[in-house]
């Protein structure tokens, strides 16, 4: 790095992915400053040394730059904007603290984080230690009967958590790969598609889940009063617990499948599992499994209820078993 | 130097840096070396800050063949130093203490 060419070369890199006048400023200047000091007797090689490195340089240009970011949509916000918040690199989680509004989460094509609002409400967004936040100013009353959507842009390849939270709205992602992810949702939604993260864990008070075409290691899903549909993914570990609600797990794949129902109604649709453990205190299971009775070792342990499975000792190493206090179970091998 | 203090700091020196008249970059840098070494970078982020606060603005000239940006200092610019020159008997105090305890 001993060239004024190869340094800016270096520093334009580095910096490409801010919008175009901000590169401008920070190239100007410090070509300047390179001037000032080439006038002033420094040779070429003396004033590069001088200079920090392009690295360090672009470091505080992004930094600086993001920072007046959040000061910008701190003030009053009405209307449609967007908001590009860095390369994936400066963040490793994203939490959402949205009271009323709605969030999407997408991939995107381009190498760039970016919040779109779509809003009458005030977002606060701010990062800190690699997490960015996204809030909703408790603010005036009247903005709480208003919807609000907070759409989120993410690099595809980008490894990071979520934790999400909302007490009315709807959270979706769509496309997204991450390390983990938490949704928490009152009375609102909770909707994965096409999804890929090693840990997930959604919570429903009185609120609708939907998971569809996606991959887990793990995956924990809880409802109360509300429903939670898993549909075609995959899983090593699949927990679901429903309080009063309705949990429907159709064409899902998993090592382990385990699923606790107090008073609601679970249904299993085309299952593959080694490991199957259902337990029903009054409501009802119904469900389908691939495979053959004969390869699994069942234990059924039934209080008032009713099931129509016996005890068995199956032959691959596979278990069902199925508890119930006063709820019916019903399973078929399919 | 605790980053934010310093940063605060340093934003009224390059404040008044161009107090008495506008100046540029390189300019400011070099006054400011009797004081206080202060890197590009770091010039670069707190002339920002200042420009985006409205304690500084711009203006671009032609000078031996290529542009020069001067940066002029605003009425809330004065202002800052204003208020940090009226807390400055605060500050003295403060150092004063903390020295006296130091000792201790």
């Amino acid at each position: 790095m001993n060239t004024r060419k190869e340094w800016f070369d270096s520093l334009k890199k580095y910096i490409c992915s801010l919008p175009e006048s901000e590169q401008r400023k920070a190239i100007d200047y410090y070509n300047e400053i390179f001037e000032d000091k080439y006038e002033s007797g420094m040779s070429e090689s003396e004033i590069i040394l001088s200079f920090p490195s392009p690295a360090e340089a672009a470091k505080s240009i992004i930094d600086e730059y993001n920072q007046e970011q959040p000061f910008r949509y701190k003030s009053n916000f009405d209307g449609v904007s967007d908001v590009y918040i860095g390369k994936e690199n400066n963040y490793s989680a994203i939490t959402s603290d949205v009271d009323y509004g709605d969030l999407q989460i997408y991939p995107t094509p381009d190498d760039k984080l970016t919040v779109t609002f779509s809003s009458d409400a005030h977002y606060e967004i701010s990062d800190g230690n690699g997490i960015l936040h996204i809030e909703k100013h408790e603010g005036i009353k009247t903005f709480i009967s208003r919807r609000s959507l907070v759409r989120v842009f993410v690099p595809t390849i980008y490894l990071c958590s979520y934790t999400l939270k909302t007490k009315a709205g709807k959270i979706e992602l769509n496309g997204i790969s991450g390390e983990d992810f938490k949704a928490n949702t009152g009375a609102g939604a909770v909707t994965l598609n096409n999804a890929n993260f090693a840990e997930a864990d959604l919570y429903s008070s009185a609120g609708k889940i939907l998971v569809s075409d996606s991959t887990f290691r793990e995956l924990k899903v809880k409802t109360d009063a509300g429903s939670c549909d898993v549909i075609n993914s995959q899983t090593e570990i699949l927990n679901s617990a429903v309080s009063t609600g309705k949990v429907k797990i159709d064409e899902v794949s998993a090592t382990e499948l385990i699923t606790k129902n107090t008073a609601g109604a679970t249904e299993l649709k085309k299952i593959r599992a080694k490991y199957i453990n259902i337990n029903s205190d009054v409501g009802a299971v119904t469900g389908e499994i691939i495979g053959d009775k004969s390869e699994y070792t069942v234990k059924a342990s039934m209080g008032l209820g009713s099931c129509n499975l016996s005890d068995c000792t199956g032959s691959t190493g596979k278990t069902l078993t199925v508890q119930s206090t006063l709820g019916r179970i019903n399973l078929k091998f399919i | 130097m605790d980053s934010q203090l310093k940063k605060g700091l340093l934003e009224i020196c390059v404040l008044s840096a161009v107090n008495e008249e506008a100046s540029y970059g390189y300019k400011i840098m070099n006054t400011l070396s009797r004081v206080v070494d202060i890197s590009e970078s770091t010039l670069y982020t707190i002339l920002k800050r200042l420009e985006a606060n409205n304690c500084l603005t711009t203006r671009t000239q032609a000078e031996n063949g290529r542009l020069r940006k001067y940066y002029i200092i605003t009425p809330s610019g004065q202002a800052k130093i204003d208020e940090f020159v009226q807390c400055a008997d605060e500050f003295n105090k403060i150092i004063e203490f903390i020295d006296e305890r130091r000792k201790l």
